[in-house]
């Protein structure tokens, strides 16, 4: 570990053309890149894990201290191409075309042709140990923490695990991916047979008996039981049973990979522990708070995405970009994602120095779930007969899969509207996050959405019984319903509360003044304006049931007596516009503006 | 379902007209609320919030609409239990079927990968541990599955040092179960022949007489816990709650209803007398705000079974924490928890599947109505995170043994076999966690006596 002493976490990338290999060296800057050098920024976020061959390191310290934790730590870290992998013969003879798969094998060969050659030499000092990634970003072993200790190992695993199955054994048609495998099959093949008595042959016995205890029992009991197995297979290792509904998720994660891994001969080669954002980060090297800039929202989306891929109700917001100009095609990933992260970012945030345009930024990103709708839109949002907040969402519904119980769930921790103290991990982000104007801005975002959200819900009931309350008083109820749902979130009892009401609270302001989140000028107010309706909603929740009952009447009416009413109680805040046609186009053009130009 | 409104018809017709999405999240929303309500006992506000609820879950609809059904039904019986005559006399022709029960047990078992994980888990620990032994015993505190069984017969009878004597002994509430799988482990033993012994204890884990066992000295001893030790935590608040009478929850109800539990409540107490022996609960036990502190039962289980120096134990738990003292806490908790088993079902069965409704009505639901309605000894849904059990174990004496990178494997492959995106396994402190996407749902760990 000649430059070891280094602290920086570069590796330099090395492309050797010949051979469409990358070698990453760990040793930083020890040999001299080449002219295609790219250096690849790894953010290291220690992480528990496995060490394995060809851990190039875990964090700055083992570069520093030179700390041998690892396994190998001095390994060099080899990435192949797939075509490279799969390659069977790359050295060719020129005289009879014969192939070989090692220079040293064609070296010999030539020997027999009485062409010059020429051996390796041993090298002289002890071989640096190689390892070797796989080329599939999604595999595990395509991350240097969990590289394959030889090539020979690293072709066979790329082909048995992605590659095409293309030996076929005649007698049980079991296909596999390296002939090897397919011979070793091919000997035993029929020689030694488990068939079971549900009728699945097995060449293994041990296979055979995991099988077998389970499908016997499970079959002895399906006698007795009849009603609880019919639709289900009474196999342990049931492959059919359970349905496809995945399937369809399934269909499009590739498209949400593409951005991602642009193509499979450019490899990407990951620090194994950086965090997986790291994934989709310019080549460029980047100092980490520039994951928080503005213009990388394209990563927190990808990012975003990575992890909550599995959810269906993103696909069906995938096809949203149709009414959203540009990349910021999941919406709601964008929501939970930047409650999550953003939260919990918020300090280097504004080390950076660049708090409110991280905060813009951030705001932005949230949008175009809710405002582009009315943006977009116009007066869509108010009019009484549309819920205005999925508009483009009810239009979608039909061709969206229904969305998961868990998503919801997670929407609406997102929105703030799901209690739990510090045990949801969603809202964890929000209860550890630094009381800083912005996530008061965040969160005023979010449960701006969700209100209205409801007000949508109450917009769209015409005949709600209103008799017991006075129309004015709807909105104002709601966003006390709203606020009295959480007040047992905050109970928790520390600082947080007023933040958190400010959320709430503000959620009624920002409905009609969606610059005022912007307007950090305004904090103060915006603070004291948040004690009291913090206040208020408790004291206030006797009449909680009565926006229920109110949730019902005319929106627009309800809105602007909702509005009056507050600035009753508030006295000398600026409403500002009224009318909703102004504010739903500000809101597209404040909101819309950093992520749709 | 149930349903209190006083109504006929919806009087909110624009309700009908909601997509699901929206519809989900206004459920959240509704239930939170009225939540909210029950635990500050504003019990008209619950109820309107209630009423609207009725309008929009269905236990036939998608997965939120089912599980507001149970929710809500859990909260109603909160609310009911405030008036012990109504509730008594809303539930006094309710037909507990045994069979029923088992049946829908089996169908988790059947639907779900998470039982099935478990047991792979635990006969590879098993057999591991178990390696060269001659004399072996197990105690399955949840003798509910032969097939677990007969599939160690199998792998002990592979053995390179031929099988071992092998006793099981068994432990559930219900005879019948444990003839049954008698039956099957004895024809499977002989058909193998293994020496086999097999011992049946009809009583709930909580009950358990130790003597029974029958363990003897020169037998290796492995115990595996499916989803029994959170059970074993309902006692404790109710010792907390004779020492501070100020944490009494609000509600009468619950009062009452543990006079009805006299009988059990004596006989729980009768056993911590017995095996308490040395460890001192008391001090302790003050604080009401570490719920570490408030498991004298479950203490004295545990140093029982840790007498009995198992040479493995295997835990699998819940891997949620639905024993928080608040009802607000528990509900959030829960409801993201049966979210994840609602949507494993909503990816696995059609939503008219008649299995379907029974697994999330009886087991489930009933789960949910646990948690949210009962406190004290009636609470025995006490699940809790596996790094509780970790420190609860690891202070009774037990040692977290990691599980074997086969038994890893094995899990995985399981896993896989179920062609199922959603399932995952997450490996933490050695011990398997299976999640549905993010959500850890289930944990099974191992454990063998400090010395």
């Amino acid at each position: 570990m000649a430059a070891a002493s280094s602290s920086t976490q570069f590796f330099g990338v090395r492309e050797v053309e010949e051979q469409s290999q990358v070698v990453i060296k760990q040793q930083q800057n020890s040999s001299t890149p080449t002219s295609s050098t790219a250096t690849t920024t790894t953010t290291t976020a220690p992480k528990k894990k496995r060490n394995l061959p060809g851990t190039p390191s875990n964090s700055g310290s083992s570069f520093g201290s030179g700390s041998e934790s690892i396994l190998y730590p001095d390994a060099e870290v080899i990435a192949l191409s797939p075509k490279t992998l799969m390659a069977t013969n790359r050295f060719i003879c020129e005289v009879c075309s014969k192939g070989f798969q090692r220079e040293q094998n064609l070296q010999l060969h030539r020997r027999g042709h009485n062409l010059p050659w020429k051996l390796k030499q041993k090298s002289t000092k002890e071989v640096k140990r190689k390892v070797y990634l796989c080329p599939e970003p999604t595999c595990v072993h395509h991350d240097p923490s969990r590289a394959l200790g030889d090539l020979t190992g690293i072709k066979k695993h790329f082909s048995r695990k992605h590659g095409e199955k293309k030996y076929k054994c005649e007698k049980c048609s079991k296909k596999y991916a390296v002939q090897s495998d397919w011979k070793a099959h091919s000997k035993t093949c029929g020689t030694r047979e488990y068939r079971c008595d549900c009728g699945t042959l097995f060449s293994r016995r041990d296979s055979f008996i995991t099988h077998r205890a389970f499908c016997d029992a499970l079959a002895q009991e399906s006698a007795r039981h009849p009603s609880a197995l019919t639709t289900i297979g009474s196999h342990l290792f049931g492959n059919s049973h359970i349905n496809l509904g995945l399937s369809q998720v399934g269909a499009q994660i590739p498209q949400l990979h593409d951005p991602n891994h642009p193509s499979s001969n450019m490899l990407r080669l990951n620090n194994a522990v950086a965090p997986k954002y790291e994934h989709h980060m310019p080549q460029q090297s980047m100092p980490s708070p520039a994951y928080f800039m503005p213009d990388s929202n394209q990563s927190y989306q990808d990012q975003h995405q990575n992890q909550l891929m599995p959810n269906k109700p993103f696909h069906g917001l995938m096809q949203l970009p149709d009414l959203q100009s540009n990349a910021s095609n999941s919406p709601a990933a964008a929501n939970l994602f930047n409650l999550s992260f953003f939260s919990g970012s918020n300090t280097s945030n504004s080390e950076a120095g660049n708090s409110n345009n991280t905060n813009l930024s951030s705001s932005g990103f949230m949008l175009p779930d809710q405002f582009s709708n009315g943006g977009g839109q116009g007066t869509n949002i108010y009019p009484g007969d549309q819920v205005p907040l999925y508009n483009s969402q009810t239009q979608l519904d039909n061709l969206a899969p229904h969305m998961s119980a868990t998503a919801l769930l997670q929407k609406a921790a997102q929105m703030g509207s799901t209690t739990s103290n510090n045990s949801s991990t969603l809202l964890k982000g929000l209860g550890t996050s630094s009381s800083t104007s912005r996530t008061k801005c965040n969160r005023q975002i979010m449960s701006n959405s969700f209100a209205r959200s409801y007000s949508g819900c109450a917009g769209g009931g015409g005949e709600g019984l209103r008799s017991e309350m006075e129309s004015e008083n709807q909105l104002q109820g709601l966003m006390n319903s709203l606020a009295n749902a959480n007040s047992s979130i905050f109970s928790g009892g520390n600082s947080q509360q007023e933040n958190g009401f400010g959320g709430f609270s503000g959620s009624a302001m920002r409905l009609d003044r969606p610059h005022n989140s912007l307007n950090f000028g305004n904090m103060e107010e915006g603070t004291k304006l948040n004690n009291q309706n913090f206040s208020l909603s408790i004291g206030g929740s006797d009449r909680l049931t009565l926006d229920f009952l109110g949730v019902g009447g005319g929106i627009v009416r309800n809105m602007a007596g909702g509005f009056s009413q507050r600035e009753q109680q508030h006295g000398g805040i600026d409403i500002g516009s009224l009318d909703p046609k102004m504010d739903s186009s500000q809101a597209g053009n404040v909101f819309g503006g950093p992520k749709m130009q | 379902m149930m349903s209190l409104s006083p109504s006929f018809g919806s009087p909110y017709p624009w309700l009908k007209e909601l997509k699901s999405e929206e519809r989900g999240l206004y459920l959240i929303h509704l239930l939170l609320t009225c939540a909210n309500h029950v635990a500050t006992g504003s019990l008209e506000n619950a109820n309107l919030a209630l009423d609207q609820i009725s309008h929009l879950a269905s236990t036939d609809g998608d997965t939120m609409q089912r599980i507001a059904s149970y929710f809500t039904e859990a909260l109603a019986n909160r609310i009911l239990k405030a008036w012990p005559g109504l509730y008594k006399a809303l539930h006094s022709t309710k037909l507990s079927v045994v069979s029923d029960e088992i049946l829908v047990r089996k169908m988790f078992f059947e639907f779900f990968p998470f039982l099935k994980v478990a047991f792979v888990v635990t006969n590879q620990a098993i057999i591991e541990a178990m390696e060269g032994e001659k004399m072996v015993h197990i105690i399955d505190l949840n003798a509910a599955e032969p097939t677990q069984w007969r599939a160690l017969l199998q792998d002990l009878s592979a053995r390179p040092e031929g099988p071992p004597h092998l006793r099981i002994t068994g432990v559930h509430q219900v005879k019948e179960v444990l003839d049954q799988m008698a039956h099957i482990l004895t024809e499977e033993a002989e058909k193998l022949d293994i020496p086999f012994q097999f011992n049946p204890i009809v009583s709930k884990p909580e009950n358990l007489d130790i003597e029974k066992l029958r363990v003897k000295t020169g037998e290796a001893l492995a115990i595996s816990s499916v989803l029994q030790f959170h059970s074993l935590l309902a006692y404790d608040d109710e010792l907390l709650r004779k020492k501070s009478p100020l944490t009494q929850m609000n509600s009468n109800g619950v009062n009452l209803q543990r006079v009805l539990q006299m009988n059990q409540k004596t006989l729980g107490e009768l056993l911590e007398k017995d095996l308490v022996k040395g460890y001192s609960p008391s001090p302790s036990h003050d604080s009401a705000s570490s719920p570490l502190s408030a498991t004298a039962k479950m203490d004295s289980f545990l140093n029982a079974l840790w007498g009995l120096s198992p040479k493995v134990m295997i835990v699998a738990e819940q891997d949620s924490n639905h024993n928080g003292p608040t009802l607000m806490e528990r509900l959030s908790e829960s409801l993201y928890f049966y979210a994840a088993l609602f949507d494993c079902l909503e990816s696995t069965l059609p939503r008219t599947s008649m299995e379907r409704l029974k697994v999330e009505k009886m087991l489930f639901g009933e789960e949910i109505k646990n948690i949210i309605a009962c406190e004290g000894v009636e609470r025995k849904e006490r699940h809790e995170k596996l790094e509780k059990w970790i420190q609860r174990l690891d202070l009774c004496g037990f040692g977290n043994v990691p599980l074997s990178y086969y038994g890893m494997l094995q899990a995985k492959r399981l896993l896989q076999g179920y062609n199922c995106d959603g399932y995952k396994i997450k490996e933490e402190n050695g011990s398997v966690v299976i999640c549905w996407h993010d959500r850890p749902l289930y944990s099974v760990s191992a454990w063998r006596c400090k010395r």
